[in-house]
């Protein structure tokens, strides 16, 4: 009796939850907003974005992770009413998870979805291009529209063999920044410049407050990698040499990964920290230093400090040199938009992207995500040109480079091999000499 | 079976809490994470300094996680249901009749589990797109009824073995067809096997994260997994204190069904294994 019972109530609940979910599948309503940042553009394709398009406009598909995050949502809205507004045309967003979206990009494109637009970032860019589903812009925008509208530093960061297939949206570098009130309160009015005076500042920090991680340099995850890069060519070392061999078993190499062992053994920097962490502990006041894009002022306020208290807590600063007069290191970072071969809209799409880099649109974002603009008109705006934190990124950018492993296909396996070796060195499995030795040769097998 | 010598209870002991520190230690943290302000997220504290339920308060009254939430428990339970019966109509034509090409299709049932689930969304993405499935709940309802059938069917054959065959010849000479005797005869012997099954299916489906996020993009029916990696989880930063909090009530619907049904679970997926 028991047993059947349990059958019996199995038995209803499994098929009531059948009929709600088949009932459902084509009339779920958009409930609680949730849905107004991310309406569904899949079904069939073509038909079903010309459905919903806005009267006699086309509707175009852009995808991306913003504007799934708390912290952009709303202006990517706004971004979306703009461009509504100024062509008549709709637009309809699709997102995921920013480590995500490289997988999904691939995904819906083989799958024959509607993809028109896509914002991608420097590190995911090269992944989308080299599986050939990107449109030349030269062609869609004219040669003569990128040229004007952009600088062309930024330009090249989206051009492959003379193709250009990145519109640039956001870019900058990931240099460093700081905490000025507790800099101060270990004694120092200026920031560091070279390294012995930054050895010195960490040093001063700690011994003001031990609570502090003096320096929250990335030992985890991508991030890890990425950070260690510019430090590596900060000590004359390379992943890589011109010729494309594996030059990174050097003795430059080994000196820098000797100074990150000293900086953790002296505490100043921390394991198990990446990216995220960093700033979620920059922004409550745990962090003095830390590598990040210019957006780290948005993530300090998204992470808690008030809009108006962030200048103080959060400066920007070029990463400092080994020896005086050298130039101080960089990567590039960035968001671009690219569009789809395969997309019908190409054009609305192009329009789409304009909306998005004209200066109010571009200004807003700024000011509210910490955005940096690219475009030429943008840059001479005063709001931008007398921005102090951006004109230090700005400073950095003038010198900064594409991660070594920007162009490689497998980007993420030599990432991973890097952050491996690093780690065994700092946990103490392997002596600098042999974790850079090993770094090397596994390297040179993935090649 | 074993001497319980002094030895042997040091190394039971020492086992179990090592085991049981793999297991437990993961799942402690988070509940410790989950009921930290996000100010001390970082701090190595277990169970001590400051405790709030901002977080846990703040999930539960998050419309947009409850409706993942429902979202969750709609395909759940579907192609928990679903595969159940598929699995059981599958595994009794394996187990109970004979016809050309039976061994190849049972064989094909088990050859399907090889393939990564990775490599199978490309072509699954593909068919649902053609189906015009994309975006509905069917989408992942099919997905995860393929990904259950094997296992389930597989099951339930060597649970339809255990049952002798002139109980459904009894009921064929009592006029039954064979429907019949699925309904009234097979099935409710067999109640255990298919529990375990759709526990299986239920858990598979709550759990999953990359069909969700890829078959289904819109909001509105995003299921659990995605809506929490996807609100947690930025670019920029991740919200640790909330995703903790929104783990531990995801983790709610499974326990529950797993404590009350775990009697059949186990009894379903070792009945097979010791009779006969």
């Amino acid at each position: 009796m028991k047993k059947r019972l349990v059958a019996v109530t199995m038995a209803a609940a499994m098929s009531a939850a059948l009929l709600a979910g088949c009932g459902s599948s084509g009339t779920q309503t958009q409930e609680n907003g949730a849905a107004e940042t991310s309406a569904q553009a899949s079904g069939n394709g073509e038909e079903a974005a010309g459905e919903t398009a806005a009267s006699g406009g086309e509707n175009i598909v852009w995808a991306g992770w913003s504007g799934e995050e708390e912290a952009s949502r709303d202006i990517f809205q706004r971004m979306m009413q703009t461009y509504r507004d100024e062509t008549g045309n709709d637009v309809t967003w699709v997102g995921w998870t920013w480590a995500d979206t490289a997988q999904q990009l691939l995904i819906r494109s083989q799958g024959g979805e509607q993809l028109d637009i896509a914002q991608v970032d420097i590190g995911i860019f090269n992944t989308v291009q080299q599986a050939g589903l990107l449109a030349d812009l030269n062609e869609v925008l004219g040669e003569d529209y990128m040229k004007e509208t952009f600088q062309q530093s930024t330009l090249d960061v989206g051009n492959v063999d003379g193709k250009q297939y990145g519109f640039p949206w956001s870019m900058a570098s990931i240099s460093m920044v700081y905490n000025p009130e507790i800099l101060a309160e270990a004694g120092w009015e200026e920031v560091p410049t070279t390294l012995e005076e930054f050895e010195q500042c960490l040093a001063d920090i700690k011994a003001m407050d031990p609570e502090i991680i003096p320096y929250a340099v990335s030992t985890k995850d991508d991030t890890c990698a990425g950070d260690f890069m510019p430090w590596l060519w900060t000590f004359g070392g390379s992943l890589y040499g011109e010729d494309g061999s594996v030059t990174v078993d050097s003795p430059e190499a080994v000196e820098c990964v000797k100074w990150y062992q000293d900086m953790l053994g002296k505490g100043y920097i921390a394991m198990d920290v990446g990216r995220g962490d960093a700033r979620q502990l920059f922004a409550q006041g745990k962090v003095a230093f830390y590598d990040d894009a210019v957006l780290a002022k948005g993530q300090a306020v998204s992470n808690g400090v008030a809009p108006e208290d962030v200048v103080n807590v959060c400066q920007a600063m070029l990463r400092p040199v080994k020896n005086e007069g050298d130039t101080p290191q960089s990567t590039m970072w960035g968001h671009m938009l690219v569009i789809f071969n395969s997309s019908e809209h190409k054009e609305a799409a192009a329009e789409l992207a304009k909306t998005l880099v004209s200066d109010d649109v571009a200004l807003e974002y700024f000011e509210e995500n910490g955005m940096p603009p690219v475009t030429n008109s943008a840059a001479e705006l005063d709001e931008v040109k007398n921005d102090p934190y951006l004109s230090t990124f700005s400073a950095s950018t003038a010198t900064a480079r594409l991660e070594e492993t920007a162009r490689m296909t497998n980007a993420s396996e030599i990432k991973s091999i890097i952050t491996e070796e690093l780690q065994y060195a700092l946990l103490g499995q392997k002596t600098a000499e042999e974790a850079v030795a090993e770094m090397g040769s596994r390297m040179n097998s993935a090649q | 079976m074993f001497r319980k010598t002094a030895g042997f209870r040091v190394f039971f002991w020492v086992s179990l809490v090592l085991i049981g520190a793999f297991v437990f230690l993961p799942l402690l943290w988070m509940i410790n994470t989950a009921l930290k302000p996000t100010t001390e997220t970082f701090s190595l504290s277990f169970f001590t300094g400051p405790k709030t339920l901002d977080n846990i308060i703040g999930i539960i009254t998050n419309p947009k996680i409850m409706t993942y939430l429902k979202n969750s428990l709609i395909v759940s339970f579907a192609s928990s249901a679903m595969a159940t019966l598929v699995s059981a109509f599958a595994g009794y034509s394996f187990s109970k009749f004979r016809y050309r090409g039976r061994k190849f299709v049972m064989g094909l049932f088990m050859m399907s589990q090889a393939f990564p689930q990775a490599i199978l969304l490309l072509a699954i993405y593909v068919l649902m797109q053609k189906l015009g499935l994309l975006g509905s709940y069917w989408a992942l309802v099919i997905s995860y009824v393929v990904f259950t059938l094997p296992v389930g069917t597989w099951t339930l054959k060597s649970y339809f073995d255990q049952l002798p065959d002139s109980l459904i010849e009894s009921a064929k000479i009592d006029g039954a067809g064979h429907m019949k005797i699925l309904w009234r005869i097979v099935f409710p012997v067999t109640i255990p096997g298919m529990i375990s099954i759709a526990i299986y299916g239920f858990v598979w489906s709550w759990n999953d994260l990359l069909y969700s996020m890829t078959l289904v993009t819109d909001s509105a029916r995003k299921t659990l997994a995605p809506g929490l990696v996807m609100t947690f989880l930025g670019e920029g930063s991740t919200n640790w204190g909330m995703m903790m909090a929104a783990s531990i009530v995801a983790a709610i619907p499974v326990t529950i069904i797993f404590v009350f049904l775990q009697r059949y679970f186990i009894q379903g997926l070792t009945a097979g294994a010791v009779k006969g």
